[in-house]
């Protein structure tokens, strides 16, 4: 059950008391500390125009609204060893929550306050935190993809000393304006190793712990499903669950090698793949399960004189681990599982990226640097994602060399191969595997001190999805203030035909846009019209409709 | 080596945390029982032929139907999203009435999703819910509520004119003083097409419940007439059946909403020909 909006004033008015409290205290007590403020303004905007060609229609902005965006306002007062913070949220016909819809809201996104007592951290409020790489647990934000998972609750952190803590939190996870009934309580030790200033050998070892418990609305949602479960796809569910990691860094000279291990208990999930027999004989796909978990991730990085290089391997089942099972697409996560491919930027090569699948993965990569001379380095990345029952989700070969012959230019060229399982990642059905090669170059040259021009090219050959494409921009930089930039990417050789065409046809996307800084502040308008896409932050993906129209943002630093 | 014991003592007691959740008893399933209600749940059912999960959605409805015989009334709404013909179709089920009610009931997750009795159940972001192995769930939920009224529907069809004319009767339980709403919607079902799965295209897929018109505003029209414990209001509709459509395989379902909630309060559906 949410939270009724009486205790919620209730609760809020209690810790605005407790905030001017501490504040007060510490104003008092430190009253040659003044303090200082600091804070964010983050705006974005996007008027909407409606552009059928590119299937950039029927949605409530494109019809009706016109114009959407959002915003975030944030807030830190810091005064001796207190901190609090607030942030301000709002959405306006935003389509960030659910990219094929419209959504509006506003309020208190975040607030926080923490204060240091010697040996002791405290913390109250929407806390972010993790133990080790995120794989039992992580609360962070990440506004494209309108994650922000923050733990309304508090946090304790003693330190035994320099090489030794424990630290100990609990609450509720964060859901937009509301909070997730379910709660979440978590251990996190680490300890701290050097064998001496002669031995350059460090480990840094941490245990972590996890207890989550559903709400009994969860629950009772899961046995009104399960009641109409043949007894064959029963199971008796239970409230709690818990998760354990163990982690390691071990650092020697020039070699890093991290190890994690982390487990779950038996848990409920909602599997989409899992056969299911329906009461009239059907056979279906999906269902709840209750079933243990593990994810095993190490990555290994060294540097040889000119060469470094990291590799990194991860296998995962069924972990997924949310606030309330009956949670899906990328809401009540507690788990973030790292991703396991290159993290692209270039337009072309980002355009296929892999999302991490929870119940059923293992993967490795391999990323290799070598500096030939001060001007001259190649970057060669392999990486290889199959399901435990080595169906091929994801292959990507990507190399890349950087150029650099003066200070006025510089040159990039390389070639990526992905091969992408659009089949599962997107479940298109007659997709299949998409298979691409894209060659792609930036050349950047310094006219001036003040005036420089960059030129990307790329060109995506395949037979698949939308067909091959070409992608080309061209950026004229006037330091320190201005970035003008204008770029195209043309559907070279079609393959999919748009709704309301008779065949795939070619279809030019272009962008316009100028970027202006000034101090702390950043202003850019673009006209923009894009293809539909997956978008990605840190292997966490969705898919994207097409766009068209303008696109202003603001980041100010106050 | 004191600091060597603290740490072992904080370890020991992580150990001993981590066995903490070995004797938690699991919940047990309780038998289904069909709830002794006269309540019919409208279930309005979001989908489209290039819905790759809608073929399992639609098999939960049949098995929805079969649990809760006489409970649900479904109403398939081909609407804006995921609904343009597969090169193998050889109809279009979208109709402007069905996008419009789409419309209406937005914002939702993705296709398949469904609204039952237009409730927002806590949790849930939307009034449509996208996880269909929870539609069972929120039905037997709301099977157990109270509901106002009873319905009880007639159909008079002539096949030379190919007017349906709908009867309905509305008998409140108790003198409702609020506002309330009646939308009438005439679906099509049985319909063999094109629809996309999971990885390929049924040709020959059954498709049923086809939203083909409303006799309302897509929101309901307001029920003027007071509506008084134990007497019966009775409401009159007249449709047209185009050629294309087959009478046979048609029914009118109503359903009647509290204006201000927008929640539904009772369903009914009838045959066109009985």
């Amino acid at each position: 059950m949410k939270v009724k909006a009486f205790d919620k004033r209730k609760c809020k008015t209690s810790v605005w008391l407790l905030l001017v409290f501490f504040l007060a205290q510490n104003l008092y007590s430190q009253e040659k500390d003044r303090g200082y403020l600091t804070g964010s303004l983050d705006v974005n905007a996007n008027v909407f125009i409606k552009d059928s060609s590119i299937n950039a229609f029927g949605l409530p902005q494109y019809e009706r609204q016109f114009f959407g965006g959002e915003s975030w306002l944030n807030l830190q007062y810091n005064i001796g060893t207190l901190t609090a913070g607030i942030r301000y949220d709002m959405f306006i016909n935003s389509n960030l929550r659910n990219p094929n819809d419209s959504y509006s809201g506003q309020g208190i996104g975040r607030w926080y306050m923490k204060k240091s007592f010697d040996k002791l951290d405290i913390q109250a409020g929407y806390i972010y935190d993790q133990i080790g790489s995120g794989i039992i647990y992580r609360s962070y934000e990440t506004r494209p993809l309108f994650i922000d998972n923050s733990l309304l609750g508090a946090s304790v952190n003693y330190k035994f000393s320099d090489r030794f803590n424990i630290k100990g939190f609990a609450g509720k996870q964060k859901d937009a304006f509301d909070i997730y009934q379910g709660t979440i309580k978590g251990l996190n030790s680490e300890l701290y190793n050097s064998f001496g200033e002669e031995n350059p050998l460090t480990l840094l070892t941490g245990i972590g712990f996890i207890h989550k418990t559903i709400s009994d609305d969860a629950m009772e949602r899961v046995v009104n499903s399960l009641k109409s479960y043949l007894p064959v796809d029963r199971f008796g569910p239970v409230y709690n669950s818990y998760a354990y990691s163990l982690y390691n860094t071990l650092s020697y000279k020039a070699v890093t090698w991290y190890l994690e291990g982390a487990l779950k208990s038996r848990d409920i999930f909602y599997n989409p793949d899992a056969p299911k027999l329906e009461p009239n004989g059907a056979s279906t796909f999906g269902k709840y399960e209750f079933k243990r978990g593990s994810v095993l991730y190490s990555s290994l990085s060294f540097s040889l004189g000119n060469l470094s290089m990291t590799l990194e391997g991860k296998r995962t089942e069924n972990f997924n681990f949310r606030i309330d099972p009956n949670l899906r697409l990328l809401r009540g996560y507690i788990s973030y599982i790292p991703p396991m491919n290159r993290q692209n930027t270039y337009r072309l090569p980002a355009r296929y990226a892999p999302f991490t699948q929870e119940l059923s993965e293992q993967a490795f990569q391999i990323d290799a640097k070598y500096r030939w001379s001060k001007k001259f380095q190649t970057n060669l990345n392999v990486s290889a994602i199959n399901t435990l029952k080595n169906v091929k989700l994801y292959r990507e070969i990507y190399f890349e060399n950087t150029f650099k012959p003066n200070t006025n230019w510089n040159f990039t060229f390389g070639v990526q191969n992905v091969q992408y399982n659009q089949n599962i990642y997107e479940q298109k059905p007659d997709a299949g595997i998409v298979k691409t090669i894209v060659p792609f170059t930036d050349i950047l040259y310094k006219i001036s001190n003040k005036k420089s021009i960059r030129w990307e090219a790329q060109y995506m050959s395949t037979q698949q999805d939308f067909g091959s494409w070409l992608y080309s921009l061209i950026e004229v930089g006037l330091a320190p203030s201005w970035i003008f930039e204008t770029s195209i990417m043309y559907n070279v050789d079609p393959k999919r035909t748009l709704v309301g065409a008779i065949k795939p046809e070619k279809i030019l996307y272009p962008t316009l846009g100028v970027t202006y800084s000034k101090d702390v502040n950043r202003l850019q308008i673009k006209y923009v019209k894009q293809v539909e896409g997956i978008v990605c932050s840190g292997g966490i993906c969705r898919l994207e409709p097409a766009f068209s129209g303008v696109r202003f943002t603001l980041s100010s630093q106050l | 080596m004191k600091g060597n014991k603290k740490i072992q003592f904080i370890y020991g007691l992580f150990s001993l945390v981590f066995f903490l959740g070995c004797t938690e008893t699991p919940v047990p399933i309780p038998e289904f029982e069909l709830p002794n209600t006269d309540r019919v749940v409208l279930i309005e059912y979001l989908t489209g032929v290039k819905c790759p999960n809608c073929p399992k959605a639609t098999a939960v409805l049949k098995n929805i139907e079969s649990t809760f015989p006489g409970k649900t009334a479904v109403v398939a709404i081909h609407g804006r999203l995921q609904t343009e013909p597969l090169k193998e179709s050889k109809f279009d089920f979208r109709a402007p009435i069905a996008t419009q009610l789409e419309n209406f009931h937005s914002p939702f997750l993705g296709k398949p999703s469904a609204l039952l009795n237009r409730n927002k159940f806590i949790d849930e972001p939307f009034k449509p819910v996208d996880l269909v192995d929870l539609w069972p769930s929120y039905i037997q939920e709301i099977l157990q509520q109270e509901y106002l009224i009873d319905i009880l529907l007639s159909t008079q069809y002539n096949p030379t004119t190919r007017i349906v004319t709908l009867q309905a009767s509305l008998l409140p339980k108790n003198t409702i003083s609020k506002q309330m709403k009646i939308s009438v919607f005439v679906t099509e079902g049985e319909i063999i097409d094109a629809q996309e799965t999971i990885g390929s295209i049924i040709a020959e897929y059954k498709h049923e419940n086809i939203l083909r018109a409303m006799l309302t505003n897509v929101a309901g029209d307001d029920i003027q007439e007071p509506l008084i414990k134990a007497s019966p209001l009775l409401k009159s509709y007249s449709y047209t059946i185009p050629e294309t459509f087959k009478p046979e395989n048609m029914e009118i379902v109503i359903a009647i909403a509290d204006a201000t909630t927008g929640n539904i309060d009772q369903a009914a559906k009838v045959k066109i020909i009985q």
